[in-house]
């Protein structure tokens, strides 16, 4: 250490890591747009899509454009936004709570937000004012998403907070199943299914148009949070040493979350573990500093939720299988291998 | 820069851990912050560092109210160095010490010329270039120290606060790091180190606070600081005094004895 | 649950009518007029209500009285209402127990196994099929003529249906896009319509729900919903205001038709005949 300082030499092989990033976003960019296009063509029935883009294009309101218009093209794009706010969620989660295990679904984010979207949509506030849906949802996770933030500054560890998690999902989704019983439809208290695993189909544009702004708004909330989301490797005190606001931080992480997730699950019910399992997937290409996975994640959850998607559709199961079914069937076991891994490190 | 804190309390609670301790850091010097374990140096870093709003008092920076300066400009002239949890994430050496450059660049800007060139300066400053390319949890505890201090050291400021940033190397390690802060000093920076090792500090030190229960016990340099009487009120202890190469040391050797002792019992 | 035992069951039972309606029931039925009658399903409790005198009625369920649902709302009217629960039904003390084959399974096994008089209805996939049940039922209760009027009734109305001259394709879109499977009542009361039951074309799923896409390509001349006051919300309901079938609803291709007129087996099926036979020649008429 004593050594002179080594003369300064300029790196252009590697610039910290940002390489590797930027080829994955270019990358999963890319398989996200070939995604969005499988899905446009997957579907129940044969569309001739050139056709049909053609009369889209042309303004004809042709069978097939309105098909194209309002059922494949709404899913396809539910399906990347959907997917992209829950990667980018879990990811900002990870990093804040500097917890592996944190996900909307296993903090029971999700579920609450399924809650506030079920409690205005079947009170009846859904139908006279078609905000009040994605509202609801978003209502809900700030709640899930402020008392688990209250709980991690009180210093709950790792455990500790998928503990809570676990409390919350299954008082969200006991709650859920109260306001569904208690309505006077028929037809409500069979409708859990779709809250608690979600799913994307014959969703319509408006589902895009209501959620859209919300879920970019809290995408700019969460993505802004990246530089400090590093800091924050380095512990609370260090952060805020480095210039970072912890408080603003907070705000925009619950906020960002509330709104990306909340919009999302009132349109497509609460898909699992997507937030869990993507930040894992693209931390060995990025490398461990939290901001530089944030938008990778966000794209792999696209590609995820949007391969679940077309794979429900190709699946010969009718009624096509919950979205939440595939994702579990990938994340439950990546979950458990998680816990395991966590548990014999320490 | 020159940092001065003034009357500082701090109150956790009930309690005060900091009661009216004023303090001075100059640039170009190299001060001590030595104590019992409770004493209230952390909290005092802390303070100078601006993260904790004093109760009562304040920290002033070149005259002004430190807690009025914003918090991006502060960043940039006032580093930080503190006992951190284990990362968590496996970023690599190189990456924990780019954390120090962040005040100095625009929102979503790359690394510029500039911060690589300090990045590559913190490092072998540290000897951990060759740690560059190694993962944080793939170092060892001493290597770890060394990173940090060198993400710390990244950020060039004109003030230094560091936490204990020798506990966990080892004695060849301890004396490169503390050569390394008073130089660091010398260049005209102002550095406060927080050290429990009084020899070290003794040796290395322009000045040293020695701070107990919240209060500036003595303060000076050290032959004025850490007097026999001082140490032995503030931390029960003998020490043994000698000269090598024309420099006084001072190695801790017993407990003292009764009527001072049990210590524990003292400090209720 | 597989249907073949019950229908099974069913040509046994019809064979032996009138001597029997069902091993249980064979008692109570020889000795005389039931006064004590519970009807624990929304479609026994239709036939109930119409076919008994109200003072043998001890309880009908609470779907009876629901106007949305059922057609009997105001015969239900002032009639104690349960909800098929076993503690429920067996402090009435019935002598005649209705219920369906493939509802509140427990309960009725539980009353079975007691020994209860209990009469169980399957669904009837035709016409026949309702004349039979209306005829048993009516005779359970003590009330056989009144059966004969209805069943006259029924058919009386069904030989004023004009059905349609050029036979229209209908698809029958309910909540949750669940559709009239062929081989149903539903599928009969289309045909006597004079219409195609588009379903029979398109790949439905076993529990006969319909994808979106598939019914706006299934290029149905009219697309039967019920389009009355949904009451309140949720998503089964919501699916039919989808943009696509907002589409088809724009080109006047729907028509609009309460389920709860055929829901169940009774002579009001008759009047979906007669609405469908009439939209068809609507239809047929406009260009």
């Amino acid at each position: 250490m004593n050594a002179p300082a080594s003369p300064i030499r300029t790196r252009e092989a590697r610039p910290l890591g940002t390489a590797g990033g930027r080829w994955l976003v270019a990358t999963l960019s890319g398989l996200v747009a070939a995604l969005i296009l499988g899905s446009i063509a997957v579907g129940y029935a044969t569309v001739d899509l050139p056709a049909a883009f053609a009369d889209l294009v042309a303004g004809r309101t042709s069978l097939p454009a309105l098909v194209l218009w309002e059922l494949r093209i709404p899913r396809a794009l539910l399906g990347g936004l959907v997917g992209f706010s829950l990667g980018l969620t879990g990811a900002v989660l990870q990093g804040y709570l500097r917890n592996p295990l944190a996900d909307p679904g296993v903090l029971g984010i999700s579920s609450a937000a399924a809650l506030g979207a079920v409690a205005t949509f079947y009170g009846g506030l859904a139908a006279s004012l078609s905000l009040a849906l994605p509202l609801g949802g978003i209502a809900g996770a700030a709640v899930a998403a402020f008392a688990l933030n209250l709980l991690a500054a009180r210093g709950s560890g790792t455990l500790g907070l998928i503990l809570a998690g676990v409390g919350l999902s299954s008082l969200a989704g006991a709650l859920t199943a109260l306001a569904l019983n208690l309505s006077p439809n028929p037809y409500a208290a069979l409708e859990i299914v779709f809250w608690l695993m979600g799913s994307l189909a014959d969703r319509s544009m408006d589902h895009v148009v209501l959620c859209l702004p919300l879920m970019a708004l809290g995408w700019g909330l969460m993505l802004s949070t990246g530089r400090a989301l590093d800091a924050l490797v380095l512990g609370e005190d260090t952060a805020t040493s480095l210039g970072f606001g912890l408080v603003s931080v907070r705000l925009r992480i619950v906020t960002g979350a509330a709104l990306a997730v909340g919009s999302g699950v009132a349109v497509s019910g609460a898909i699992g573990f997507v937030g869990l399992v993507v930040p894992h997937l693209v931390r060995p290409v990025v490398g461990g500093r939290p901001g530089a996975g944030l938008l990778p994640s966000g794209l792999a959850g696209a590609a995820l939720v949007l391969g679940a998607d077309i794979l429900v559709r190709l699946l010969p199961t009718r009624p096509e299988l919950k979205l939440g079914v595939v994702t579990a069937l990938v994340g439950a076991p990546f979950l458990v291998g998680l816990l395991w891994h966590d548990r014999t490190r320490r | 820069m020159r940092i001065v804190g003034q009357t500082l309390t701090v109150r956790y609670g009930s309690r005060k851990v900091l009661d009216r301790v004023g303090l001075a850091i100059e640039p170009g010097e190299l001060l001590g912050l030595v104590g019992p374990n409770g004493a209230g140096k952390t909290t005092l870093l802390r303070a100078l560092a601006g993260l904790t709003p004093p109760d009562a008092g304040r920290v002033l920076a070149d005259g002004h109210d430190l807690a009025a300066m914003p918090a991006e400009t502060r960043a940039r002239r006032v580093a930080c160095l503190f006992q951190a949890p284990m990362a968590g994430w496996p970023l690599l050496a190189e990456e924990i010490v780019a954390l120090g450059r962040l005040p100095h660049r625009h929102p979503f800007g790359r690394l510029a010329q500039a911060d690589h060139a300090a990045i590559e300066r913190a490092m072998g400053a540290t000897d951990t270039l060759h740690l560059r390319g190694r993962r944080d949890t793939a170092l060892s505890a001493g290597e770890r120290m060394r990173v940090l201090l060198a993400r710390a050291l990244a950020v060039e400021a004109e003030i230094l606060l560091a936490d204990e940033p020798i506990a966990a190397l080892d004695p060849g390690q301890a004396l490169d790091a503390m050569a390394l802060l008073r130089r660091l000093a010398r260049g005209g920076t102002g550095v406060v180190v927080v050290l429990h090792d009084l020899t070290l500090a003794a040796r290395f030190c322009d000045r040293i606070v020695v701070l107990d229960r919240g209060c500036v016990a003595a303060e000076g340099a050290p032959a004025v600081a850490l007097t026999d009487a001082v140490l032995r009120d503030v931390f029960d202890i003998e020490v043994v005094r000698g000269h090598a190469d024309g420099d006084a040391y001072l190695v801790p050797w017993v407990r003292s004895p009764l009527p001072h002792a049990p210590p524990m019992e003292r400090r209720r | 649950m597989s249907r073949r035992p019950i229908l099974t069951a069913w040509t046994v039972l019809t064979a032996m009518v009138p001597a029997a309606l069902g091993a249980s029931a064979i008692a109570a039925e020889l000795r005389a007029r039931p006064e004590h009658v519970v009807s624990m399903n929304l479609c026994a409790d239709e036939l109930v209500l119409r076919l008994a005198d109200r003072s043998q009625v001890a309880a009908v369920t609470y779907l009876a009285s629901d106007r949305r649902g059922s057609t009997v709302a105001t015969e239900a009217d002032g009639i104690p209402v349960m909800r098929g629960l076993s503690e429920e039904i067996v402090v009435l003390k019935p002598d005649l127990v209705v219920a369906g084959a493939f509802t509140t399974r427990v309960t009725v096994g539980l009353l079975k196994r007691i020994g209860f008089p209990l009469l169980e209805l399957d669904v009837p996939a035709d016409f026949d099929g309702v004349r039979r049940q209306i005829r048993t039922v009516a005779t359970a209760l003590g009330h056989a003529p009144r059966g004969e009027a209805m069943i006259a009734d029924l058919d009386a109305r069904l030989a004023r249906v004009v059905p349609a001259a050029r036979p229209l394709r209908a698809l029958v879109m309910r909540p949750n896009a669940f559709t009239v499977a062929p081989g149903s009542l539903g599928d009969a009361v289309i045909r006597a319509a004079g219409l195609v039951n588009v379903a029979a074309e398109l790949g439905h799923d076993r529990f006969g729900q319909v994808p979106l896409e598939a019914a706006a390509f299934a290029n149905a001349d009219l697309v039967v919903l019920d389009e009355s006051e949904p009451g309140a919300p949720s998503l089964a309901d919501a699916l039919l205001r989808h943009p696509v079938l907002d589409a088809l609803r724009r080109q006047g291709r729907t028509v609009s038709i309460p389920n709860r007129l055929w829901t169940c087996p009774g002579p009001q099926v008759a009047e979906v005949v007669a609405r469908l036979a009439a939209a068809t020649r609507d239809r047929n008429a406009s260009p």
